[in-house]
């Protein structure tokens, strides 16, 4: 009899130290999940000159073919925002890489997650999508598979070649910086931002170079240079996600100056 | 019986062993160049990359080497090495030797050994391109001219180099769509874009390549020729539709455009305006139609008799009132 108390005891704190345990794991996880991306070698952020747009969407088409997006999914989006000194201006949305990325917050299932350098990453075997990262994405950055993308890409090969697998059906997917081109290109040693086979696809197309990369934590670097010396904003800033894609507003003078010239 | 079928097989082996070994011999001196491929692996680009190779295949740079247009005006010539500088790839005029027909992967990619772990560098520069596409004929100094060359962009802006053809843009619903090439120069000249539509020289059919690229007056071109890359529309251009409308009667100015003749079929009063504003090229004035001429003329008259209107006055008075004296008199 004594046994079976004794046993019993025992189940009760084994169960005790189990629940705990799971207990501690989840809170631990949850605090991780939700503090902000890890600080790693570098930090890397785009730049869009709104001043050079001219909104001809070359860098979506090189984006679809680059990452063999589905002809009606779209990472990245060009919008007419309005017009300043006559001239109309652009505003071109790829992901933000948010430094408090509230589509990560609210993924259950660790599918969403932040690498070192603070990108914003799919985990597409884990992802069960339930699209709560899309409904959480303020800037509307994420876009659903309903369907699973099967034939020729009409992107390719006129504006690049796929440099990625293609997403299943039922997962949402985003702009990813073209981590695959930074971290080839780190491997060879090449500086993302100033080499071009280490460079974001949209980076590389644009013909005003109106787009630019690099690494904020390293203050030589062209994009650290520009935000220091010019005025700048991100989007959705009083939201506090953190973006990492800033944008330099549109100047008539500069415009003009471009059009003089 | 036997012994001679027996024969005849062996007699058909040797025969056909004979072929066979001429055949491969024959293949060996036929000289085709070896097909292009990746100089650091040993595969040939195509095995990987087969969604260029159809469509590099069937454009110009892929035909370069056998056209037939090409190979006939060589051969006429005597088969001189200059053409093939641009026309075969990795021609070595000390052997006149070459290493593939046509302008192949090798004219602008390099394959590094570790290819595919390492990317294959492309030169971009449009200089690459206009080491062959710098010829007089081929208006490179234009093109150097242009605010796009001189703006940083490369020729990979607008031409597809795989396909040597220009680019497709595709067209997203709602936006203006454009006939011709001029889909391109619209895609990033969008306020251009919302003004042309309304403007008589696109009701008349005339588009952006028409006068800034591709002009009017020259739409039939020689081999080597190309459109104008300066951008610039050209006051020869406008003429040929505005010939009539045009004062000093120079040479060309004065042939007037005969109805049907040119695409746009413009002879009515279109405003000049428009390609006059984007012509800084001219060197002569730019026209001015009889309508200003008339306005011109009103404006004088109607300074001349706000001067001359109290004078005119007085001596109206002064006539009058001598009338009315002249009157009283009798």
């Amino acid at each position: 009899m004594s046994d079976v108390q004794f046993s019993r005891r025992n189940f009760l704190k084994l169960t005790a130290f189990g629940a705990a345990a799971v207990a501690g794991t989840r809170l631990v996880k949850e605090a991780q999940a939700s503090s902000s991306s890890p600080t790693g070698e570098h930090r890397w952020a785009m730049v869009v000159d709104q001043s050079k747009c001219t909104g001809c969407n070359y860098c979506t088409l090189a984006c679809k073919a680059h990452n063999d997006v589905a002809p009606e999914n779209n990472w990245n989006v060009v919008t007419q925002t309005g017009e300043v000194g006559g001239h109309q201006v652009f505003i071109a949305r790829p992901c933000m890489q948010c430094e408090h990325a509230p589509c990560v917050e609210v993924c259950m299932v660790g599918a969403s997650y932040y690498r070192d350098d603070g990108i914003v990453m799919m985990d597409y075997d884990k992802c069960i999508g339930c699209r709560y990262c899309e409904a959480a994405c303020p800037y509307q950055a994420r876009v659903f598979n309903w369907e699973k993308f099967e034939g020729k890409n009409p992107t390719v090969p006129e504006w690049g070649s796929p440099e990625v697998e293609r997403r299943p059906r039922g997962v949402p997917e985003k702009c990813s910086f073209c981590y695959h081109r930074i971290d080839r290109g780190l491997a060879l040693g090449l500086t993302p931002g100033v080499d071009r086979d280490a460079t974001p696809a949209c980076v590389n197309a644009c013909p005003t170079k109106a787009r630019l990369f690099g690494d904020l934590n390293d203050e030589e670097s062209e994009i650290s240079k520009l935000l220091a010396n010019h005025v700048s904003y991100r989007l959705r800033d009083d939201l506090a996600t953190g973006p990492r894609v800033y944008y330099l507003p549109a100047d008539p003078k500069e415009m003009n100056v471009e059009e003089e010239s | 019986m036997f012994a001679r079928f027996e024969r005849l097989l062996i007699a058909l082996i040797f025969a056909l062993l004979a072929a066979g070994g001429t055949l491969m011999v024959a293949n060996a001196q036929d000289g085709t160049p070896p097909v292009s491929g990746a100089q650091g692996s040993d595969q040939p680009c195509a095995v990987c990359h087969t969604e260029y190779q159809t469509t590099w295949q069937a454009g110009l740079h892929g035909q370069a080497g056998n056209d037939p247009a090409f190979v006939k005006s060589w051969e006429e010539q005597g088969k001189p090495g200059a053409c093939l500088v641009c026309h075969v790839t990795g021609y070595d005029p000390a052997t006149a030797t070459w290493t593939a027909d046509g302008v192949t992967c090798e004219s602008c990619h390099t394959t590094p050994d570790e290819h595919p772990k390492e990317p294959a560098t492309v030169d971009r520069s449009p200089d690459l391109c206009g080491r062959c596409h710098s010829d007089t004929r081929f208006g490179w100094q234009d093109w150097q001219g242009s605010t796009h060359y001189q703006r940083g962009m490369d020729c990979a802006v607008c031409h597809d180099p795989h396909s040597a053809s220009l680019k497709q843009i595709p067209v997203a619903a709602g936006t203006p769509e454009m006939k011709d090439a001029s889909q391109l120069c619209i895609n990033c000249h969008k306020e251009v874009s919302m003004e042309f539509p309304y403007s008589q020289h696109h009701e008349k059919g005339v588009s952006c390549v028409q006068c800034h690229v591709e002009h009017l007056e020259d739409q039939a071109r020689e081999p080597h020729s190309m459109p104008d890359h300066s951008f610039q529309a050209s006051l020869k251009t406008c003429n040929t539709c505005h010939a009539d409308q045009m004062h000093g009667a120079t040479g060309e100015a004065s042939v007037p455009a005969a109805e049907g003749t040119t695409p746009a079929e413009g002879t009515e009063t279109a405003p000049v305006e428009e390609a006059a504003e984007s012509s800084p090229v001219t060197t002569e004035p730019s026209p001015v139609s009889p309508i200003g001429y008339a306005g011109l003329a009103g404006l004088v008259g109607l300074a001349a008799g706000m001067v001359l209107a109290p004078w005119l006055e007085r001596f109206y008075h002064r006539v009058s009132k001598h009338q009315h004296e002249e009157e009283h008199h009798e």
